[in-house]
């Protein structure tokens, strides 16, 4: 199972590896429409679409990378009173409400593009994209947050029902505040801890 | 009585500590199954398409990667050694330069734990060295650090203008008076404190005028960006979007310019990127999915007849909105209280005749207050973390007088509403 986890957080890389090259890439053009526009009156006549259909798919990829991460904001305010048990009971419903949620929501955004491919749709610009192109790739990133989610869930109820309470707590627990910190700003708390506590 | 089940599960929900997204997706379920033979929740495709090619939020993913690019040039440190120079003289010494660089640097990025989280590092050895009292120090870092998300740009601003179908470019314009104003308040309320008490504050070392002006050049590149970012949007050149692209491509070059512009730095920005717009957009999905729900379902309408029908007065009614924000800031995570409150509230408000765009302004300030409130006030454990040692009673005792330059600067906009509304 673990295994499955680690392959699942490679692609997770990659794909946010891609997304900061589309990220870059996109700027890059957004801002040559806006010399084009400004100094030669004329434009690409595809700046603005392309950056939706690219953020679509940057959007649907992050999902699931930032469930790795543990990035999804739970409400905590509860959680952090109530005994370890407890908690660990709230890891495994939250798991399974999102598993509710992201199964339809997979579901129907599939019959979102499958309307798309059916019904041979073209946006309606002067690129006139068929839609497939860009909702397939969303999907995509749709799909995997949803396999993603389900392969979390199973290992978590696997977990539970194994009474690996204390793994349940680092894979699933509320992120405490020190992880929090480290994952935005790169900053060690515990590191400085040591060195400053008795500085004064 | 829709509502009252609404309002019963969602607070379910939410103390179950069900991932916020997935709480509104799932209330908005419910709601169709119990309360309508219409299938509402198959628009769920669609709308999760609609909201992910939304070329406004575009803005929100590149705003987010020029923060952290920026982060990485190391630009904070310079921004603070030059800010020093430039308001130690003061008394308070450090601590203006602390709300300072603060203001300038969490304009610039989008999320206060890095930029509370930074701007600690740097300054406490600071404090430590010159005797600082650490509460107050503290408690100015955590203030500063909410002034980011008035100054433009702001991903809440954009999130508010998102939920609102409100000018983005109008809500960021709004933002800079107040945003500025509030940062003086903050810079006269440690001056008063610290000639009332002067233990409490101490000196800096002293800079030269020629210290002075050879600091400026460390703020060339952080203007650069202001320059780009808000000029383009303010002369109208470009949409939010695109002076986020441009910003983010300048920022790669300040990135560069400093050297430190290199893979590991590239992935490191993308991976802090992405992670949080993965944590906002699942969130908007389910925020935008719910709203469509309550108004497929009526309840929005419910609600805002059932204020009109209690008969109270604009200004009561505003008060009682506000008196909720701060009650539920002191509980939920500010980007969750923003999606879930605002397309209830916002009918509200229009309904009563505000301006929508100051009333951006307002939800803004009050999301401020949230983040410095406890006992879920972030920023006051993130300081408290980068601190280190010592009690976070310190600095909630310190924070007091800041919460009160909200206020204060929340009751001034609601009598002078120009105070936003002048450069829209």
């Amino acid at each position: 199972m673990m295994g499955i986890i680690k392959s699942l957080e490679k692609v997770s890389h990659w794909s946010v590896i891609v997304c900061g090259f589309l990220l870059m890439g996109m700027s890059l053009f957004i801002a040559l429409e806006v010399v084009l526009r400004k100094f030669f009156s004329v434009s690409t006549k595809g700046a603005d679409e392309l950056s939706a259909y690219t953020f679509a798919i940057i959007c649907a990829w992050s999902l699931s990378y930032t469930l790795i991460k543990k990035g999804h904001i739970r409400i905590d305010f509860l959680y952090t009173k109530l005994s370890f048990g407890l908690q660990r009971l709230l890891d495994v419903t939250s798991f399974l409400a999102l598993a509710a949620f992201v199964s339809p929501m997979t579901y129907y955004t599939f019959k979102t593009l499958k309307t798309s491919i059916v019904r041979l749709s073209r946006a309606n610009t002067p690129l006139q994209t068929p839609m497939w192109i860009p909702q397939g790739l969303w999907f995509l990133g749709i799909l995997f947050f949803f396999i993603v989610v389900i392969v979390f869930t199973v290992v978590i109820l696997k977990m539970a029902w194994q009474r690996q309470f204390q793994e349940m707590a680092d894979f699933a627990g509320c992120p405490v505040l020190d992880e929090e910190i480290k994952e935005e700003s790169g900053i060690d708390i515990k590191k400085i801890q040591g060195q400053g506590g008795d500085n004064k | 009585m829709i509502w009252i089940v609404t309002l019963t599960v969602l607070i379910l929900f939410l103390l179950a500590s069900m991932t916020v997204g997935a709480a509104m997706g799932n209330l908005g379920f419910v709601l169709t199954k119990v309360f309508s033979t219409l299938p509402f929740h198959r628009a769920m495709g669609e709308v999760v398409w609609n909201v992910s090619s939304n070329y406004n939020l575009f803005a929100i993913p590149l705003y987010i990667m020029l923060g952290q690019l920026l982060v990485k040039s190391g630009i904070a440190q310079r921004t603070y050694r030059a800010m020093d120079k430039w308001l130690s003289w003061l008394p308070g010494g450090l601590l203006h330069a602390n709300i300072a660089s603060s203001a300038i640097f969490a304009a610039t990025s989008g999320s206060s734990v890095a930029t509370a989280a930074t701007m600690g590092t740097i300054s406490f050895p600071e404090c430590r060295r010159f005797g600082y009292n650490e509460g107050f120090f503290a408690a100015s870092i955590a203030a500063g650090g909410t002034l980011g998300i008035l100054i433009p740009p702001s991903i809440n601003l954009i999130v508010y203008g998102f939920l609102t179908n409100t000018s983005i470019p109008k809500l960021f314009l709004a933002g800079i008076v107040p945003g500025v104003l509030l940062a003086i308040l903050f810079m006269v309320i440690i001056f008063v404190v610290c000639v009332i008490n002067p233990s409490v504050g101490s000196d800096s070392t002293k800079a030269t005028m020629a210290e002075r002006l050879t600091s400026l050049k460390d703020l060339v590149p952080i203007f650069m960006v202001f320059i780009v970012v808000l000029g383009s949007i303010y002369t109208g050149l470009a949409t939010p979007t695109e002076s986020a692209a441009l910003g983010v491509l300048v920022a790669t070059a300040i990135t560069a310019y400093y050297k430190k512009l290199n893979w590991k730095t590239f992935v490191e920005a993308t991976e802090g990127t992405v992670k949080t717009t993965g944590m906002i957009m699942l969130i908007l999905f389910a925020a935008y999915f719910l709203n469509f729900i309550f108004i497929s379902l009526g309840v929005t309408r419910q609600i805002t007849e059932f204020i009109d029908a209690l008969g109270f007065s604009p200004a009561n009614t505003l008060f009682a909105i506000i008196c909720m924000y701060i009650i539920l800031g002191v509980f939920i995570e500010t980007l969750s209280m923003m999606a879930l409150t605002i397309p209830v509230v916002h009918p509200i408000i229009v309904n009563l005749g505000y301006d929508p765009i100051w009333f951006g302004v307002v939800m803004i300030l009050l999301v401020e207050m949230a983040l410095i409130t406890p006992p879920v006030g972030l920023n006051l454990y993130v300081t408290q973390g980068v601190r280190g040692s010592g009690s976070i009673r310190d600095i909630i005792l310190w924070i007091i007088p800041f919460v009160m330059a909200i206020v204060l600067m929340i009751m001034l906009l609601i009598k002078f509403p120009a105070l936003a509304l002048i450069l829209t």
